[in-house]
């Protein structure tokens, strides 16, 4: 799934030669707002998954992940 | 900006005029000033704002909690004092007394591990400051040190609302500091770390990305961060700032997600399991563990006898000897040339929470040198510290017929560091001088005992000298001539 997005990201970047002399920075911003969406879904989707287990974790009466080895 | 201080060494607590910071010029939010041995760094109306927010928020206070920033109280010393005369003093609104920085390292100084730890604690920072509505608006490697043995944020003022940026301003920045040469130690080879002598602003990201194997591209995170942010530089190099779509601000749960993602890029990252010269070295030694015990004893008795406040372990491998002295001092730096034999001594510390042992790559035959504008933003080795003891343990034959280097050099060379020298003698009959004999003619006919002490004699007088039980090596006290400062330094 992040592959994908990364993926069709990409697209974006096929770049042709350019004149490397200006400011380097504005391609670090213009790629975070490209990838924002993606990261962004992905922590969602991870965020919400690890809801999910935890729910029937707690339906099963295991200990919840995050409690192991404390 | 970056925070560069330099070691406020004790000896350095002499009387004098204030004086301005060299490093501290890239940002006009304050200045970092000298007096009398300590550091004072002053905060200026262009950043009241921030600092106000920092302070009120709590941000300052969970930082310095969290352990990941330097801590600092308001000092009661006016920027008048500290800058008479000067135009800033009179933007003044605040002066920081942050506490002591032992020792200055620098990135190129560190081991795969003291890097990640450094890169983590930026972005653990940054991630704190999110949560209190501000950013780090830098990310420079230089801004972290090595405090109580663990990664700080040495500059206080690198905050900025977070509501004043369209995205993370300091990604790059961060990339080219911490990830990339990261990613390069992982995957291709642990010295190349040392890339970040020549390049003082990071890593290039294009430079990377063409030295890293193509396999990496297969790596999500390293595909995005390295491979896409190079190709996305270069693209976007020549526009002018941010247009239409892209002129968006990102939300904040992308701000979050994106540190959130570099954290854990970090985090996944593995020194490369590489063979080094000196990385299995206590395996491979002609010492018996009696005679290696026998050997600790005496070095703990010998520099017991100088009473030392700060010691260099030139040579120090994984700091085994450094271990043996440090409840002695109150700062031991452990330097080896050998990546991971640093990395392994930084990992020990940590496990056992030693915090007064500083590991540091630093290659003795071509010491870190003094670079940036004017050669004036990152000091020598020799310049950040003076300490009472230098031990040079299992060293000299690697010096003197290793690297060629004539007995009266080294002794110059160490008299110029410290007064007190604990030095083991290392004769050629020892089977590891016969193994570096064994490739190259003998051409060191005054590496004996005699000649030894003969070409130490000019700098150093002999205090205490002992055989190692069950060897034929011999431990030297040796303490600096008087004499030596005012004659043998100016001609060695």
């Amino acid at each position: 799934m992040q592959f994908l997005l990364l993926a069709s990201a990409m697209l974006f970047l096929l770049a042709e030669p350019s004149h490397a002399y200006l400011d380097p920075g504005t391609g670090s911003l213009i790629l975070q707002m490209i990838v924002a969406g993606a990261l962004t879904a992905w922590a969602s989707i991870r965020m919400f998954w690890s809801r999910i287990k935890e729910f029937f974790q707690r339906l099963s009466g295991a200990k919840s992940p995050s409690n192991d080895g404390q | 900006m970056t925070g560069r201080v330099v070691s406020n060494s004790d000896a350095a607590r002499v009387r004098h005029a204030p004086r301005r910071e060299f490093g501290s010029f890239r940002d006009p939010s304050g200045f970092l000033v000298w007096r009398d041995g300590e550091i004072f760094r002053v905060v200026t109306r262009y950043y009241q704002r921030e600092f106000e927010h920092a302070t009120a928020s709590g941000l300052f206070q969970s930082a310095i909690d969290a352990g990941l920033m330097l801590p600092f109280r308001l000092s009661e010393v006016s920027a008048a004092e500290l800058a008479p005369g000067s135009l800033e003093a009179s933007d003044a609104v605040a002066v920081l007394k942050p506490d002591r920085v032992p020792m200055i390292t620098y990135p190129y100084e560190w081991s795969f591990s003291q890097l990640k730890d450094a890169a983590a604690t930026t972005l653990r920072l940054h991630l704190l400051a999110l949560k209190h509505g501000m950013l780090l608006k830098d990310a420079s490697a230089y801004n972290i040190q090595f405090v109580d043995g663990r990664a700080r944020h040495i500059d206080h003022l690198s905050f900025d609302p977070v509501s004043a940026h369209p995205a993370w301003p300091a990604y790059g920045q961060f990339c080219r500091h911490f990830l990339a040469p990261l990613l390069l130690m992982s995957r291709v080879d642990l010295s190349l770390g040392r890339l970040s002598v020549a390049h003082l602003d990071g890593v290039p990201l294009d430079l990377a990305s063409r030295l890293l194997p193509w396999r990496s591209r297969l790596s999500p995170s390293t595909q995005m961060h390295i491979h896409m942010h190079a190709r996305a530089s270069e693209k976007y190099a020549a526009s002018r700032g941010l247009t239409g779509k892209s002129a968006r601000r990102l939300s904040d749960r992308a701000f979050e997600a994106f540190a959130t993602s570099l954290l854990e890029t970090v985090e996944r990252l593995k020194p490369l399991p590489q063979k080094t010269e000196w990385g299995a070295y206590y395996e491979d030694t002609n010492y018996s563990d009696a005679a290696l015990d026998g050997k600790k004893a005496l070095v703990r008795r010998f520099a017991e006898r100088v009473a030392p406040r700060t010691i260099w372990d030139m040579g120090g491998n994984n700091g085994a000897f450094s271990r043996v002295v440090c409840d002695l001092a109150r700062l031991v730096v452990c330097m080896d040339v050998d990546p991971r034999a640093v990395d392994e001594n930084y990992r020990t510390c940590r496990q056992s929470k030693i915090g007064n042992i500083l590991p540091m790559l630093v290659d003795l035959t071509n010491p870190s040198p003094a670079i940036g504008f004017a050669n004036k933003e990152r000091a020598t080795l020799a310049d950040r510290g003076q300490p009472d003891l230098v031990m040079a343990l299992a060293l000299i034959h690697h010096l003197a017929i290793s690297n060629n280097l004539p007995l009266p050099y080294i002794a110059g060379y160490f008299a110029s560091i410290a007064p007190a020298l604990l030095i083991e003698f290392v004769p050629k009959s020892d089977s590891q001088v016969q193994r570096l004999l064994s490739s190259r003619p003998d051409i060191f006919p005054d590496y004996h005992e005699t000649g030894f002490l003969d070409a130490f004699s000019s700098a150093f007088d002999v205090e205490k000298s002992q055989r190692i039980p069950g060897t034929e090596r011999t431990l030297h006290l040796l303490r600096r001539r008087p004499a030596w400062l005012d004659t043998g330094a100016a001609g060695s």
